[in-house]
């Protein structure tokens, strides 16, 4: 991997970057919508890369499931099986196991678990993550990590951040006799839960890897914990993160938690969300979400956003027939998963190109503005970039703030 | 006005009155444009709710096959006003919908062809017509001002489809007659000269209605080209006769098939099997009285040998692509061509795809069913029996196979509906 920052915001800690991959360059702040199944729901491989995006996330634990990794050897790995000839990252399996499998016993060893399809107890080591995912042939691959719930307390916290660092020795082994290390890059997976002291430690034995490892994923939040304590641990880790790896957080996919992150310094970020609320009706827009399934829309002839640039905003596609088609055609869901994606990614996109031209906190606070508006802004958001230097409240001083999570939504009124 | 232009570039050499066809269809519009020629015997494709159905709107302009869509207009009862007549614009079912008018011609009927639920009934004033929230009336005067409003290509005329429990009578046939004649008759009566010019009068389609009884047939097509005197001429003034205002004709099966099934299963119980020609023959019995030069539709053909045996029997040039889309929707790939190819045949290509399997009966299948294991593991091609088009080449079978049509239904029929539909 080459990694290059090419600019910094002055006030805040927000980078731009690009990444060379083996399947192409990536700039960074970006967004990786997630394919689980080696397809984003609803699009073809070649529509997603009209989009322009060039990052995309496979989950290996539903990968290995099915197709299954004799089906991926014979295709030649995801690219291959999937049409996809951009870039790709891998999880390790670890998070899906723990949350979607009936039974998982963590040992030393791996991850015991049973088959959802037959029951069967199989055990995920972190040299068997490495084997799948090297089979998989992402770009990026992650380390397998001991996960616990972020709201999870005691001595379990410490024991799983303790065994994640472990377990990196053995994926940071496995990955280097492989001799994929020119075409895959490992990233390590900081834990800890939400104790700052278990955080550093962490932090401290991860660094000292550094050597070893391509980048840095933070793990282990956005797992229904204070928004307040969230964004206190990924400043803490991207503050300590080496400077010349990427930083990734997993599981974020707001678009104010997206930039609040950039503002902390993240690099990377995945999460199912656009493109799950678009399945469900929701169009993502810089003036909030959009709830098509309202009957506010019915007779609405205007696009979903003016001059978006996706392909159902070009094409003049209007509120009123997404209305009519909305959960009753799958291609209402293709239509407004293509939006939310450029909506993401124009998101992003924005952050970088205002970070280059040093305007990075001006374009934080349109984008709240615009956002939420006269609704009131988050709390945690306000706390969190204030504590960068950028005061969202400056020439909005009589703007309500919410505390709590503050997510903003529409909600469909008969 | 918009005309559409049909051009019968060669007949079969048969020497039956209504013959086999290859021809041209494209449609004129009032600026002198053109849209892309349809070769016909071709295809239309449907659409639910406005929709093609599993096709985002990129894929739609990228699949060459779709050039003529029908647009049930049922669905939009659930607001009124219907919501595509609100549409700004001068195209406003082309724009609403998304189909190009450039590129695409776009038909209109109330009801869904392929609706056979049972309905209340019809009556002289009104069709009844389904949409999410129950059932709507619909008169012909309703119809009228929907059609004027949206302004498709072309416009299904209301016609009278009793849709209620079997079986009906002949008194109910003669109804359906004399009400769609009548309702043809107040469609073709012209519009104030005032309003002409605002407003865009699409071509019109006709379903030709008589029921199971061919002279009931006959009847309703020799009403439309027999001349009209006084006050019935009146009405449709300048025309003489109502064919003159029309410039199709509509086969419709589906309720042929419901009145059949049961009809059938009444008389001879435990002998279900159709003779497959008495469709052919009952179309005929439409056809026969009616002009040759113009575009002959028909509906609910239910496989590719009943089209040949349409095309071969009463010389239809445009059939509906629900078949093979409701193919696409159950994830079975089509892979056929005609004539059948014979085993030994270099037309194979089957160092990339292997060819659908033989049954017992020693039948060929038309296509691969892609829930089945051993397609997990072709990393090729869709179809081993033709190359046109560009999407099968480019969607390999292990990506929408096995694996991912359980769990990924979105994406899965999006690859099969995008597949060329042709035959050949
Ligand atoms: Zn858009």
């Amino acid at each position: 991997m080459e990694f290059e920052i090419l600019a910094r915001c002055p006030t805040t800690k927000a980078r731009v970057s690009r990444m060379k991959l083996a399947h192409g360059v990536t700039a960074l702040p970006t967004f990786m919508p997630v394919a689980t199944q080696a397809a984003i729901k609803g699009l073809t491989a070649q529509q997603v890369e009209a989009l322009g995006i060039n990052l995309i996330l496979n989950n290996t634990y539903h990968l290995n499931l099915r197709p299954g990794m004799k089906i991926l050897k014979e295709a030649g790995g995801a690219h291959r099986f999937q049409g996809w000839n951009h870039n790709l990252l891998t999880d390790s399996g670890g998070f899906q196991l723990v949350s979607l499998s009936k039974f998982t016993k963590i040992t030393e060893e791996g991850a015991l678990f049973s088959s959802p399809f037959d029951g069967e107890l199989t055990m995920l080591t972190p040299e068997e993550s490495m084997a799948i995912q090297h089979t998989i042939g992402a770009d990026i691959i992650m380390q397998l990590d001991d996960v616990v719930s972020s709201l999870t307390t005691g001595p379990r916290v410490g024991e799983a951040m303790w065994r994640t660092i472990r377990w990196l020795d053995r994926c940071i082994e496995a990955h280097e006799q492989s001799g994929k290390t020119d075409v895959q890059n490992l990233f390590a997976i900081v834990q800890g839960g939400l104790d700052p002291d278990l955080r550093d430690q962490c932090l401290e034995e991860m660094i000292k890897r550094r050597d070893r490892v391509a980048g840095y994923a933070i793990g282990g939040l956005s797992g229904g914990e204070e928004k307040d304590v969230f964004w206190r641990v990924i400043k803490q880790c991207a503050d300590k993160l080496p400077d010349d790896r990427p930083r990734y957080s997993m599981g974020i996919g707001f678009a104010e938690d997206l930039l609040v992150c950039v503002a902390l310094g993240v690099d990377m970020a995945d999460c199912v969300f656009p493109t799950r609320t678009a399945r469900f009706g929701v169009a993502l827009t810089f003036n909030g979400p959009m709830n098509l399934r309202s009957a506010k829309y019915a007779s609405d002839f205007k696009p979903i956003t003016e001059g978006c640039p996706c392909p159902t905003c070009s094409d003049g596609t209007t509120r009123a027939m997404l209305h009519h088609i909305v959960a009753l055609e799958t291609a209402a869901a293709h239509a407004l998963t293509q939006h939310n994606l450029v909506f993401q990614a124009r998101v992003m996109g924005g952050a970088r190109d205002a970070i280059m031209a040093g305007t990075f906190p001006q374009y934080l606070k349109t984008f709240f503005a615009n956002y939420f508006g006269d609704d009131g802004y988050p709390e945690w958001c306000v706390n969190a970039l204030r504590s960068v230097g950028v005061d969202l409240l400056e020439d909005r001083p009589n703007v309500k703030i919410i505390p709590g999570q503050g997510v903003k939504w529409d909600r469909a009124e008969p | 006005m918009s005309s559409l232009c049909a051009h019968v570039l060669a007949y079969s050499q048969r020497s039956c009155p209504i013959r086999p066809r290859l021809g041209t269809l494209s449609l004129q519009r009032l600026d002198g444009s053109s849209t892309p020629e349809i070769q016909t015997p071709g295809f239309i494709t449907t659409s639910s709710r406005g929709v093609v159905p599993h096709l985002s709107r990129d894929h739609v302009r990228s699949t060459p096959s779709i050039r003529w869509t029908n647009i049930p207009f049922e669905s939009f009862l659930d607001r009124m006003p219907p919501v595509p007549t609100l549409q700004p614009g001068s195209d406003p079912l082309h724009t609403f919908t998304g189909f190009p008018s450039k590129q695409h011609i776009l038909s209109l009927s109330l009801r869904d062809p392929f609706d056979g639920r049972e309905m209340p009934a019809n009556n002289k004033q009104f069709v009844s017509a389904y949409c999410i929230r129950g059932v709507r009336k619909v008169t012909p005067a309703d119809w009228k001002k929907y059609a004027l409003a949206c302004k498709p290509d072309l416009v299904v005329a209301l016609s009278d489809v009793p849709y209620t429990s079997q079986p009906h009578s002949q008194k109910r046939a003669t109804k359906s007659i004399e009400r769609s004649t009548a309702w043809l008759a107040d469609f073709l009566r012209p519009i104030p000269s005032t309003e002409e010019s605002k407003l865009h009068r699409p071509d019109v389609l006709v379903n030709l209605v008589g029921g199971l009884e061919p002279r009931a047939r006959t009847s309703f097509s020799e009403s439309l080209v027999e001349t009209l005197h006084g006050k019935e001429q009146e009405q449709i003034h300048p025309l003489h006769r109502l064919d003159e205002g029309v410039s199709g004709y509509i086969i419709d099966l589906l309720p042929l098939r419901l009145s059949r099934r049961l009809e059938t299963f009444q008389s001879l119980p435990g002998q279900t099997v159709l003779d497959p020609e008495t469709y052919v023959e009952l179309a005929r019995a439409s056809l026969a009285p009616l002009p040759q030069n113009k575009v002959r539709i028909a509906y609910s053909t239910s496989s590719p040998h009943e089209i040949l045996r349409f095309i071969r029997g009463v010389g239809i040039d445009l059939f509906d692509s629900h078949w093979a889309q409701r193919a696409a929707h159950i994830g079975v790939a089509l892979d056929f061509r005609f004539p059948v190819i014979s085993d030994e045949s270099s037309i194979w290509n089957e160092e990339e795809c292997s060819r659908p399997r033989v049954r017992s009966t020693g039948k060929r299948e038309l296509g691969h069913n892609l829930y089945l294991e051993k397609y997990s593991h072709q990393h090729v091609r869709l179809a081993s029996s033709f190359l046109d088009g560009t999407s099968p080449s480019s969607i390999q079978d292990a990506v929408i196979c096995p694996c991912e049509l359980v769990h990924q239904p979105l994406h899965q029929p999006t690859s099969l509906t995008a597949m060329p539909m042709s035959t050949t």
